[in-house]
């Protein structure tokens, strides 16, 4: 099970000549997924982009509401869960299985103290009265974010079974963990897109 | 294959199997048969007939006057669309029943088909059946109250759209067989697909918040993509059910 | 665990913070200025998404290795993505 590790610990083999082959992380299958998912979520941003148009004044004003601060925080919580799940990966390869349920533990912890913490900036927006239905901008922000947020806890899920692999099977399968890791890190870049589009771009 | 008329002498069947197992997959295959008719007399209902996919514009935030006009208008053509659904809606059913037969073909406990059949049987008759139904009632007798029809109208969107639970919950049960089958009945792209759909389903929930933009009734992202989504995926879901039908082995027995 | 630290992925951790703080810097108003609509902010902030988003495609995801189909899949849609996001803010701008 256990591959030799390239130093970058990326996935290029060597065939006999020496050429590099290239080769598919995870399966065809979750690529499709994750391609149709970006071109879904594409929608949604180009509906977002398309009534900020219309209505730019009152989306400048509205982002004033959202704070950036939660924001950032969040999205380098994001991307330092996406590190150790691409560790976990990286150390399954190597065989040291130990390091990787290690690392899929923390990664697991930083998307649950994300959930945390956007639940909580979503209890503040609530309390200042910052509801789906106050305009056009919030629409937009708590159903974008919500969607996010929903892909986030199928992830958490994910990692759960990908750390039960880990565990419990004697050669944990790893086009299995590069599945969910591809998943995982798809969660992450749909962070920052909705970050830089709801939080900071004016 | 010729066809054996025999009474089933195991030497004259080429593969000493039963000849009457051999007809199972027919069996199957009319069932089968059930789920494109059934989609094409859905499409003819909402989309033609009774006019409620491609929603009526301005979707259901009609002022109480444009209610009146959208049902009585439509009276005669809601009503031909409620019958001819009355009588098709059977084959909903029996489409579920085909899809859960090959669903207890996986590997996988039996749960998850009976979880998905129980979904649909509590989906398929508000989710579908009430919205022409109610429709038809409020233009059975134009001289009603205006107050009523209206609110026969609102009750008759609130089936349609509000079953999206019970659709997204059967959804996620068939995502999550196909994912844990090992005996690849479905191919595991149509299990990302499934997402896909239960997805736009989830998108599709808000719908009652609001009565403008995109994520109203009539919105582009909870109406336009769902639907797109969903007749893809029931294309596909169509066409492989039908490959798992023909690759069924004959004679294959059901698991308990 | 500790021999992963100088690894590939923690640099491209490192220099993914930095730039996210920087993207955060440049974006923040520093109270009392009213929120204005700013072209050079929104440039400088949407580069930064799109660096990002790729880096995290081409490494994170391995795409880097991947077969051409996937990495010209993915970067069409990138190109795709931010080019609408660019076409929309500048001609409603």
């Amino acid at each position: 099970m256990a591959a030799p590790v390239h130093d970058t610990g990326l996935s290029v083999a060597n065939d006999a000549e020496g050429n590099s082959k290239r080769h598919l992380p995870g399966d065809a299958n979750v690529w499709l997924f994750v391609i149709g998912d970006m071109v879904i979520f594409s929608c949604y941003f180009t509906a977002y982009l398309f009534d900020r148009g219309h209505s730019h004044e009152l989306f400048l004003q509205s982002q004033q509401h959202l704070s950036q601060n939660v924001g950032v925080i969040n999205t380098l919580i994001l991307l330092t869960s996406s590190l150790f799940v691409a560790l976990s990966i990286q150390a399954a390869r190597a065989g040291d299985l130990g390091s990787a349920s290690r690392f899929l533990t923390l990664g697991f912890a930083c998307g649950v103290g994300f959930v945390l913490i956007k639940s909580y900036e979503w209890f503040l927006e609530l309390s200042s009265g910052w509801t789906i239905s106050s305009n056009a901008f919030f629409m937009h922000y708590y159903m974008m974010t919500s969607l996010h947020f929903f892909h986030v806890l199928l992830g958490l899920v994910i990692l759960t079974m990908l750390r039960r692999e880990l565990r419990r099977m004697a050669s944990p399968r790893l086009q299995f963990l590069q599945i969910g890791a591809t998943y995982w890190h798809m969660v992450d870049f749909l962070w920052i897109i909705i970050f830089a589009l709801a939080y900071l771009m004016r | 294959m010729p066809h054996m008329l025999t009474t089933g002498a195991a030497g004259s069947a080429p593969t000493g199997e039963n000849p009457r197992a051999k007809r199972a997959n027919v069996d199957e295959l009319i069932c089968w048969w059930s789920i494109p008719i059934f989609y094409q007399i859905f499409a003819l209902v909402f989309g033609y007939l009774t006019k409620i996919m491609r929603p009526p514009i301005p979707g259901p935030t009609l002022a109480q006057d444009g209610i009146i006009a959208f049902t009585l208008g439509n009276a005669t053509h809601m009503q031909v669309g409620t019958v001819l659904l009355g009588i098709f809606l059977g084959f909903a059913s029996m489409g579920t029943g085909v899809i859960v037969v090959q669903m207890r073909r996986m590997s996988i406990s039996s749960v998850l088909p009976y979880g998905y059949l129980a979904c649909g049987a509590a989906a398929a008759l508000p989710g579908c059946y009430f919205c022409a139904l109610l429709f038809s009632v409020a233009a059975f007798r134009p001289d009603r109250d205006p107050h009523l029809i209206a609110l026969l109208y609102d009750a008759g969107f609130a089936g349609f759209i509000g079953c999206l639970g019970c659709f997204a919950t059967q959804y996620v049960v068939f995502a999550v067989a196909i994912f844990l089958d090992r005996n690849r009945i479905f191919p595991k792209w149509l299990g990302y697909m499934t997402i896909w759909n239960f997805v736009t389903e989830l998108v599709a929930a808000p719908v009652w918040i609001f009565k403008r933009g995109p994520y109203a009734w009539n919105g582009l992202l909870s109406f336009y993509l769902g639907v797109v989504i969903f007749v893809v995926w029931i294309v596909c879901v169509i066409i492989y059910l039908k490959k798992a039908i023909s690759n069924q082995p004959l004679g294959e027995v059901e698991p308990a | 665990m500790t021999s992963y630290i100088r690894n590939r992925s923690t640099y491209v951790w490192l220099f993914l913070s930095i730039i996210t703080v920087i993207s955060w810097r440049v974006a923040s108003t520093h109270g009392g200025n009213s929120y204005r609509a700013d072209v050079w902010v929104t440039a400088v902030v949407l580069l930064i998404a799109f660096i990002k988003t790729r880096l995290i495609i081409r490494n994170y995801m391995e795409v880097g290795s991947a077969p051409s189909w996937l990495q010209l899949t993915c970067d069409a849609w990138l190109l795709c993505l931010f080019g609408v996001i660019g076409c929309f803010y500048w001609l409603k701008f």
